[in-house]
């Protein structure tokens, strides 16, 4: 925005400190043309010279030139305020030099109603100056007040957005007024003329301004983000199958070649023993003495998952659903081991049906040649080849059911401890809700739904992205580091997120986009921001409040302008900037007599005058 | 004769070194380095046979046995190990100057010194005419009866000088009853289980 004529922000003594949040506010409100000079109390003539000098070189450079100049002075209700009766007079002599047409001046006095009792001595003298000045110079003096009528703190930099906006109306030229808007132009005569003011002019005023609230938003999307899978969506990554478990490998069998070098004793092989009791009888116990001390495969202790690696690549969504009671995998899992369970009784049982039946002799008996004349009946062996065989196949299903069972377990208290990561999703997210209630503040209620949606289509548009770091945040969960992942989490919602089309939509676009009338919506915004107002501690009656709505958008701030002024909001003055990114309202309140403003009584006078509101 | 000895301790009256250890007859052996303070010449050994060790004043009653050994003769003892299992308890003594004699308030107490036992195994190889095999009768017999032999003692089939396999034994394998078929060049050895080589001596 340019303005033409050039404006020159004088700090005086404290308000030196006010300074820097004062340019910010201006260079939010696109105000340039603008130069700033800061003066100590105890400033000199060369000082204020040169610094003025600076300025008008500045002016220059910038192509600006005009023969007025618009003077606006910033002091505190402190001592250090008295020193403005000099600043002025030795300003103007600089200005009448410089800008022969004159110098519109207006005074912004920031006084500390928090502080009031403290205040109370320099305070009445600065109003004294000022009220004299007022008289004898007829500048316009506005007070910023750092408590609302409802007793809220206000910052410094609402003041500070206040006189930007200040500023800004008075320089609206009407290119950038609303089209059809009134005809009379925004000035301070004429908002004069229509308040029931008493004599003098101090003028109060705040401001407010509706803009997208990123923190919010980003605080909402962390959240759908923290729940992104909790309804079904997931990453569509669901395996269908549990992980298949690492049984360890069989146990070896030994050879016959090994097995002919038990000693056993001699024996009627026509004894009508049982396979069971030729084992007693040749071997007795060392059979399973052989079975046990049989090699251990490598790695048959190694096949315990740790929790950490267990199910990778999942949702932590689909993990929390698929690992509990009712999920796919505990069932599967239990359903392997109880198979398990039976295939090992049914082995079991076979093997005692062959242990209590009688050998087949003609089948089981291999010989070998120990001479031309001598051959041996390897039925012994054959038969201990075969018990050896049978032993190895139920020590390894019996290895089995435990690699299962440990996977029941395992999974189940994976389960458990998923469920306290979800306390802490839980936890993480009630912090996000209170942050994202601003949401609802500013714009209306439903507007969270509005977001929501919106990042729904991010989310379908970037789905691999999302999809990723829900995996991170599954990961760091498992791993306890989940505090880490939070700080990974708002750095991508604010660089990744926030700054995408979708999201990075001036205010007033939103508000068309949310589907109601969005006229309404800054109507009903306009009206509650009208609550709001400023304190007026002068016992004045009879106020009249203007407000002045700064929209992107002609066609919208004219419904707003029905809806408002129908609702006895009072005048709505509109200006429109269609590259503006929030929505302002700019509320003066009344104007005062500087004898009003002695807000303590003396003792005579008694007991402090109070309020006395409209 | 408990009347005679007197309970104190000399001044640098610890022994500077006490070994004990069986030996391969079935032996007890104690060995020390006697203390510092010469005025100490005598060692009492107590054997013992329970796990709880009485005071010491219990082992100067007359039931006791006891054995005596002075500085000047040796710093050594063996004793035949009569039970299983034996402890000895030794106490330093010296001479008052009433020529009584004080006994040492702490005594050493040995662990448990096990009398091993001896454990005979033989491989009986009987020629087959004609075979390349030759059969094998496994005979094992012990100087005493454990329940750990079994445990304790295994054979193996070495051929030419390479293990083949390693086998169990059990109570009738061990008798003689059992045997089997082994090639000529195969040949058996009986293997002790080095954990109990305190407690068996394998004679094969």
């Amino acid at each position: 925005m340019n303005t033409a004529v050039p404006i020159i922000f004088f700090s005086l003594g404290k308000c030196r400190k006010f300074h820097p949040t004062l340019k910010s506010a201006l260079a939010n409100f696109g105000l340039d043309n603008v130069g700033h000079i800061e003066m100590p109390e105890d400033f000199s003539g060369a000082m204020l010279k040169s610094e003025v000098e600076r300025v008008r070189r500045a002016f220059l450079h910038s192509g600006v030139q005009a023969d007025v100049l618009r003077a606006n002075f910033f002091i505190y209700d402190d001592e250090t305020a008295l020193a403005f009766p000099d600043l002025l007079h030795m300003a103007e002599k600089l200005f009448t030099a410089i800008y022969p047409a004159g110098v519109i001046t207006d005074v912004y006095c920031l006084i500390d109603d928090v502080n009031l009792l403290e205040n109370a001595g320099s305070r009445n003298a600065v109003f004294q100056m000022l009220g004299e000045f007022q008289r004898d110079e007829g500048f316009q003096i506005y007070l910023l007040s750092n408590l609302s009528d409802k007793n809220a703190f206000l910052s410094e930099e609402n003041a500070a957005q206040t006189a930007a906006l200040l500023t800004l109306f008075k320089n609206y030229t009407s290119s950038h007024r609303a089209g059809a808007a009134d005809a009379s132009r925004y000035n301070e005569f004429f908002f004069l003329e229509n308040c029931k003011t008493r004599s003098g002019n101090f003028l109060t005023a705040g401001s407010v301004v509706l803009s997208v609230p990123h923190e919010a938003i980003g605080a909402l999307i962390a959240t759908e983000i923290l729940l992104y899978g909790s309804e079904g969506g997931g990453t569509g990554a669901v395996c269908d199958v549990l992980p298949a478990p690492i049984f360890p490998p069989k146990r070896t069998v030994k050879s016959m070649e090994y097995l002919c070098g038990i000693a056993i004793p001699s024996a009627n092989f026509a004894d009508p023993l049982t396979r069971g009791q030729w084992i007693s009888r040749l071997f007795g116990e060392r059979l399973e003495r052989i079975v046990g001390e049989s090699e251990v495969p490598p790695d048959a202790e190694d096949d315990e998952q740790s929790e950490e690696d267990m199910f990778p690549g999942m949702n932590f969504y689909e993990l929390l659903h698929h690992t509990g009671e009712d999920g796919d995998f505990y069932i599967a899992a239990k359903e392997d081991a109880e198979a398990a369970l039976a295939e090992l009784k049914t082995v079991c049982e076979r093997h005692e049906r062959w242990l209590n039946a009688r050998p087949d002799l003609k089948n089981e008996s291999p010989t070998r040649r120990l001479s031309p004349i001598k051959t041996q009946n390897l039925f012994p062996y054959a038969l201990a080849s075969e018990f050896l065989k049978r032993k190895v196949e139920l020590q390894f299903l019996d290895e089995k059911i435990k690699v299962l069972e440990r996977r029941v377990r395992s999974i189940y208290k994976f389960h458990k401890r998923l469920a306290r990561c979800g306390d802490e999703i839980k936890k993480t997210i009630a912090a996000y809700n209170e942050k994202f209630a601003l949401i609802e503040i500013v714009f209306h209620q439903g507007a969270s739904d509005y977001f929501q949606k919106k990042f729904a289509e991010y989310a379908a548009e970037n789905k691999s992205e999302i999809d990723k770091l829900c995996l991170e945040m599954t990961e760091a969960l498992r791993r306890s580091e989940f505090n880490k992942f939070k700080t990974r989490l708002n750095e991508f919602v604010e660089k990744n997120i926030l700054s995408a089309p979708m999201f990075a939509l001036p205010v007033a676009d939103i508000l068309r986009e949310m589907g109601e009338i969005p006229a309404t919506a800054v109507a009903e915004w306009t009206m509650h921001c009208n609550h709001m107002g400023v304190r007026l501690r002068t016992g004045s009656t009879q106020l009249y409040t203007e407000t002045n709505l700064y929209v992107p958008e002609a066609a919208t701030g004219l419904e707003v302008k029905k809806i408002c002024e129908a609702r006895g909001i009072g005048r709505l003055n509109l200006f429109a900037d269609e590259n503006a990114a929030c929505v302002a309202a700019l509320y003066h309140s009344g104007a005062f007599d500087a004898s009003e403003l002695y807000y303590l009584a003396s003792e005579d006078e008694g007991e402090d005058e109070g309020v006395d509101e409209e | 004769m408990k009347n005679n000895y007197l309970i104190g301790d000399a001044p640098d009256g610890e022994l500077r070194r006490f070994e004990w250890s069986a030996d391969n007859k079935n032996n007890a052996v104690l060995e020390w380095d006697w203390p510092k303070n010469r005025a100490v010449k005598l060692m009492f050994i107590f054997p013992w046979e329970k796990e709880e060790i009485p005071d010491i004043e219990f082992f100067l009653g007359e039931e006791q046995t006891r054995e005596i050994i002075t500085r000047d003769l040796a710093s050594h003892f063996t004793i035949p190990l009569e039970a299983e299992k034996m402890k000895f308890v030794c106490a330093t003594g010296f001479f008052n100057e009433d020529k009584g004699i004080s006994i040492c308030r702490n005594p050493y107490v040995t662990d448990w010194v096990y009398r091993k036992i001896a454990i005979t195994a033989d491989a009986i190889y009987k020629p087959i005419s004609l075979s390349p095999f030759h059969k094998v009768t496994l005979r094992v017999s012990a100087s005493d009866y454990s329940p750990l032999t079994c445990d304790v003692l295994r054979y193996a089939i070495y051929e030419h000088g390479q293990k083949a396999g390693e086998y169990p034994l059990d109570a009738h394998s061990m008798s003689g009853a059992c045997g089997f078929y082994l090639k000529k060049e195969q040949r058996v050895k009986f293997i002790l289980d080095e954990k109990f080589g305190h407690l068996f001596e394998l004679r094969s």
